[in-house]
């Protein structure tokens, strides 16, 4: 990973570009960034923001007020000029290439990410001369083009709180949380921080050049061999193969961080500071971030292991993945990818869980949000970056097929348990940060996590040497591993320290001590090695931290699995005085030795020695270990001189044997007790495995019925989801139809509900409400309309209270319309009232009808009344001056034809003919055939006609008794003519002529006969009239005027018969 | 008062469209002992009469359909020469224009002692 370094763009006498980035609450940061900023900084500015488009459009005058700078909003092409700001505009992606400005005005519907574009592409276009400053901000852009920024030696800031924000410091938080920020500052402070960038830039320049020129080249050759040697020594990594440059670039930016202007006060700082090391390193070692970084190891892996992980694997069963440490997620997607392309060589796919944790939220929102700058997608082939990304408003999307695959959470490899039955776990490149302690955990706890046969897979500078019983190198070069099974029984390491998760300082402290390359080390460890009696260290339970050398002699790997129990790798003699000797010192604290002892070598001889045991702090707070020293006394001897030798130190002293024996029996009994104490604690601990198993059983079953429990809930929520959907439908239809009756009719119905809020209404209602459709929810009242609504809203309050129907008549006396209004109690499906229906029914034609009715009624009665005057008159003129009943009668039958006659007319005008025709043949067969009528159509009104029927009447009944109809020479001629007599009106001339018979005087002329005709015609129609006796007849002739209307028809009637 | 001839003295126009009617209204007039004045059957001619012969006539009975026309007009006359008058009608009451409802009705067909009580409270009212 280290000879894997972009080429660094050499831009001399360039000055650098700084990128600001900014979002939610960026006004005010970039108030403080530029309040911060000199009016000439030797740099060139680009801001680019998430602002709403209306402020991102402003922002240029906002920024203005704070500095003197030249603003210019960012144009396609616009070349980058040294002490100026540029603005992004609203809605677009800005870029970099060549220190020209690229605007890209497409954008995608997701949500950009802007900033990381810019960063990215300024860091590939500028590199190390590339700073990027980010400011208050809501989500987690431009995390990762600060890695980028960071990766290519470029500076990188982030706000910290002060007066000016952030506001949201998510943007910020995430950006730290890499680990990649140089200065967390408050927003004001970075204009001097960049000022000073680009100061150093300069001066560092020269430094690098003379580098490169050999310029006083062995001053800068032995200050960087200093600067490797502190790394080497503790971090244990050599850099001497480091691309010089490269190397010197990232010590430069470390001075530059450390305000240092020169190598020597720098290589000081390293040597007082380990954590200065470790920033140094951390920076040497910023290449983490890319997909498929390390492409060898990465292919490797893609041909070693992920064939195996899916070898005998069904579909029902799964690929379990597990990358701790993921940060922004490439590394994640990176296997990913290779999985998903074995997948698609297989005909059977397994499920691919691909677990990716870390304890940075920040991060974890950053991949799974899987946006990724096309900066770092370098490494990425153009058929993966096809297949596998979307390429979206200048960044790229991992694409779904991969996301699905990829399950993302919130997790500490140190802190929480682990997960389990994992076929491959990728941890590349966090264990750097992790000092020895920490990784002497988290591999025991990959191992735990692992299957038999699961896969390690570690980052180029990581190792798992020192846990070699638990793995085995697939692919050294490629620090690739597979769990070993054979012997070590799984563990997980449960007893896990509180230990803070970044501390390689204190690591690195330790490594300081134990390999500084000193000559009185040097002497030590040549005096240890030669001339100190051999020793092992030992946790407080035996276990074997450290041994010496030449400790064989006392010491002897027993048969079984290996162990490194001091008990039981003791050789036989030894056992029991070392047990009891080490157990002096632990219980004591104090150092505990024992002389006299005899340990048996393989030839049979004897080595007298003694056993010193002491404990050894050698570190604050950690727990006590014991060094064990093994010292020879004398040479080896015979088994006869031995015992020999331990007889006569034994002999004659009963005393201490008996004193041993005494002490041993004591120790005898404290061992039984604790022995009985431990069984206890184990029987119960037991029980209680036993009890949480079964807990763990039921909770098991519980969780099948529950599973059980929710597919059955999901059949029904299926079923019932299906009849929902049927029920939509039958709704639908069902609105359809009211909705098609609704403007089928045209009856004005509106639904009131009970505020009188329009619900709904039908399409005619517009006649008398001004009502459209979005007055649905408005009160009836509010609306105009052509009644009064007064009445209508107190009775609708009527039917509220008791239900019961109301119906009223409205009119409008402008328009003349009427309405019916019928008010019906609105129930819904429990019988409650819940609004009106109101329905106007148009009555403007029926009520026409009625009035016409009652005039119709009205008509008929005073006709009937003046009928009844005539009658009583009649009656009087006749009864009461003697005339027959007879005669009486017939007049009476005269004016019942009249009314018959009337009454089948069909507008109140009847022909004349008819009047003489109907009275004619009143009296049958005398007329027949004696009579002639002619005469054009003449129609009479109702008035006219019963005055002139009753004198035809006369005339007739005349005739019939003394005329024309009663001798069979006698004939009858009534012919009649209209005239117009100009000023006076059309008059209607009648001629009644009997002829064939003898003069006769009429009976009737004094009688009730003429008097209707002299008198009544005249009075009543103003008729002229002459009676008169011809020689052979009666001549009679009636002159009156008549209407237009009648004068008309006969008009008519002359037209047609000419 | 003479009861068979109570409107013994009196001079009475009348007014009416139809000869048969007149008759009949003239013939219950004289019964009841009053001078006829009339018949007249049209309005416009009613009005000119009682415009010049107002002096010929105490009191009237109108028909108050004359051919097809409303006497109303001839009512107006009347009241302004301070004549009473009786309306005759075929009509029910609510035929009549609101107005015109107070002068007495006789209805027909004519009844003698109806005709006598509309005369007397014609009177009466005025």
């Amino acid at each position: 990973m280290f000879g894997a370094q972009t080429p660094f763009v050499s831009q001399r006498k360039s000055f650098p570009i700084v990128g600001v980035g900014a979002s939610a609450g960026g006004v005010e940061a970039l108030e403080g960034f530029f309040r911060g900023l000199p009016d000439e900084p030797g740099i060139a500015l680009v801001v680019v923001t998430h602002l709403s488009p209306t402020r991102e459009s402003v922002l240029h005058e906002i920024i203005a007020r704070y500095t003197n700078m030249p603003i210019y909003i960012a144009d396609d092409g616009m070349e980058v000029e040294a002490n100026s700001i540029y603005v992004r505009p609203a809605a677009s992606v800005l870029s970099i290439q060549k220190r020209r400005l690229y605007v890209n005005k497409t954008i995608g519907i997701r949500e950009p990410k802007p900033i990381d574009i810019f960063f990215s592409s300024l860091a590939v276009d500028i590199g190390e001369l590339s700073a990027g400053a980010v400011l208050s901000g809501g989500d987690g852009d431009g995390t990762l083009g600060v890695k980028a920024i960071k990766e290519r030696g470029g500076l990188t800031l982030a706000q910290t709180k002060d007066g000016f924000g952030p506001q949201h410091s998510d943007m910020p938080d995430s950006a730290i949380s890499t680990g990649l920020i140089d200065f967390a500052v408050p927003a004001e402070d970075m204009g001097a921080k960049l000022v000073e960038f680009a100061r150093g830039n300069h001066s560092l320049d020269g430094f690098v050049t003379s580098l490169e020129n050999n310029d006083d080249g062995n001053v800068a050759e032995s200050a960087l061999s200093e600067i490797w040697n502190i790394l080497r020594n503790q971090v244990g990594h050599d850099f001497s193969g480091y691309k010089k440059k490269t190397f010197t670039r990232r010590v430069q930016r470390r001075m530059q961080v450390n305000q240092f202007t020169t190598l020597d006060a720098y290589i000081e700082k390293l040597r007082r500071e380990p954590q200065e090391v470790t920033a140094l390193f951390r920076d040497l070692l910023i290449n983490v971030t890319n997909f498929f970084r390390d492409a060898d190891a990465f292919a490797a892996l893609a041909e070693t292991v992920v064939p195996k992980l899916f070898e005998t694997r069904g579909a029902d069963d799964t690929v379990r993945v597990w990358v701790p440490g993921c940060s922004t997620g490439e590394e994640v997607f990176s296997i990913g990818i290779l999985l998903r392309e074995h997948m698609d060589q297989l005909s059977v796919r397994p499920r691919v869980q691909v677990f990716a944790t870390d304890i940075d939220e920040h991060a974890l929102g950053v991949a799974r949000a899987a946006r990724y700058p096309e900066a770092l997608l370098d490494s990425v082939s153009p058929a993966r970056r096809n297949r596998f990304f979307i390429a979206d408003a200048g960044s790229y999307v991992v694409s779904k097929e991969i996301r699905d695959l990829c399950i993302f959470s919130s997790h500490s490899v140190i802190r929480d348990p682990p997960f389990s039955r994992i076929d491959l776990v990728s941890c590349r490149n966090l264990m750097i940060y992790f000092g020895v302690d920490v990784q002497n955990q988290v591999i025991p706890t990959f191992h735990y996590a692992l299957r038999p046969d699961g896969y390690l897979f570690l980052g180029t500078s990581e190792n798992v040497s020192q846990f070699d019983d638990l793995f085995t190198a697939i692919e050294k070069k490629h620090r690739i591993f597979r769990r070993r099974t054979d012997g070590v029984t799984p563990r997980l390491p449960i007893r896990l320290n509180p230990l803070r998760t970044h501390l390689p300082a204190e690591s690195i402290q330790r490594r300081t001590l134990t390999t500084s390359a000193t000559m009185r080390q040097i002497v030590e460890d040549q005096v240890l090695e030669r001339f100190a009696p051999p020793h092992v260290v030992v946790d407080r339970g035996g276990d074997v931290l450290y041994y010496s050398s030449r400790t064989g002699k006392y010491l002897e790997a027993p048969s079984g699995s290996p162990t490194r129990q001091l008990l039981t790798i003791a050789r036989k003699g030894l056992r029991l005085d070392l047990r009891a000797v080490f157990r002096e010192a632990v219980e004591s604290g104090r150092s505990a030795t024992r002389n006299g002892l005899y340990v048996e070598n393989e030839n049979g001889g004897f080595q007298m020695l003694s056993l010193t045991v002491e404990s050894l702090n050698w570190r604050d707070n950690s727990e006590t270990l014991y060094l064990i020293l093994f010292v020879d006394h004398g040479p080896v001897v015979t088994r006869e001189e031995a015992f020999d030798h331990i007889k006569a130190s034994h002999e004659g002293s009963a005393e201490q044997a008996e004193r041993e024996l005494r002490e041993t029996r004591e120790r005898l009994q404290s061992m039984i007790e604790e022995y009985e104490t431990a069984l206890e604690e184990l029987k119960s601990s037991n029980e209680e495995l036993v009890s949480v198993n079964e807990e763990m059983q039921s909770t098991n079953e519980e969780l099948e019925a529950s599973k059980e429990e929710l597919q059955s809930v999901n059949e029904e929520l299926h079923t019932v989801n299906l009849e929902l959907t049927n029920k939509v439908e039958a709704l639908d239809r069902a609105n359809n139809d009211l909705q098609n009756l609704f403007e089928s009719t045209d009856l004005a119905t509106v639904f009131l509900d009970e505020d009188l809020s329009i619900r709904s209404f039908t399409p005619a209602v517009g006649r008398i409400f001004n009502i459209i459709p979005g007055d649905i929810g408005r009160p009836i009242t509010d609306l105009s309309s052509r009644f009064e609504t007064v009445e209508l809203a107190a009775d609708i309050r009527n039917v509220f209270d008791d239900g019961l129907p109301v119906e009223r008549r409205i009119e409008n006396v402008k328009q003349a319309e009427k309405f019916l209004v019928r008010i019906v109690a609105y129930r819904n499906s429990n019988l409650r009232i819940e609004g009106v229906v109101v329905t106007f029914i148009d009555i403007t034609t029926l009520a026409l009808a009625e009035a016409r009715q009652r005039v119709l009624i009205g008509e008929l009665q005073h006709r009937t009344r003046n009928l009844l005057a005539i009658v009583q008159s009649i009656a009087q003129q006749t009864l009461g001056k003697g005339s027959s009943l007879q005669s009486f009668n017939d007049r009476l039958a005269a004016l019942g034809r009249v009314q018959s006659l009337v009454g089948g007319a069909m507008d109140d005008h009847i022909d004349l003919t008819d009047i003489v025709k109907t009275e004619l043949n009143a009296v049958g067969a005398p007329a027949r055939g004696k009579a002639t009528v002619s005469g054009p159509r003449v129609l009479l009104g109702f008035e006219s006609v019963q005055t002139l029927c009753l004198a035809i009447h006369e005339l007739t009944t005349n005739a019939v008794k003394h005329g024309a109809l009663k001798s069979e020479a006698g004939k009858l001629s009534v012919t009649w003519s209209v005239q117009s007599r100009g000023d006076l009106g059309t008059m209607l001339k009648l001629e009644w002529k009997e002829t064939g018979m003898p003069s006769m005087p009429m009976r009737t002329r004094t009688g009730f006969g003429s008097e209707l005709i002299e008198h009544a015609l005249a009075f009543t129609l103003r008729a002229t009239t002459a009676l008169r006796f011809e020689d052979d007849g009666i001549v009679c002739t009636i002159e009156m005027p008549i209407s237009q209307q009648a004068a008309a028809a006969a008009a008519a009637h002359d037209g047609m018969n000419p | 008062m003479n009861t068979e001839t109570p409107l013994e003295g009196r001079r009475i126009l009348v007014v009416e469209d139809d000869y048969f009617g007149a008759q009949a209204l003239v013939g219950l007039l004289q019964l009841l002992g009053a001078t006829t004045v009339g018949p007249i059957g049209w309005i416009e001619e009613a009005i000119g009469f009682v415009d010049k012969e107002h002096a010929s006539f105490d009191s009237a009975v109108i028909d108050v359909n004359l051919h097809g026309e409303k006497s109303y007009a001839l009512a107006d006359k009347l009241d302004a020469r301070g004549k009473y008058f009786v309306f005759a009608t075929g009509y029910d009451a609510d035929a009549l224009d609101e107005e015109y409802r107070r002068y007495p009705r006789c209805e027909k067909p004519y009844g003698r002692e109806a005709l006598l009580a509309a005369l007397l409270s014609s009177e009466a009212q005025n």
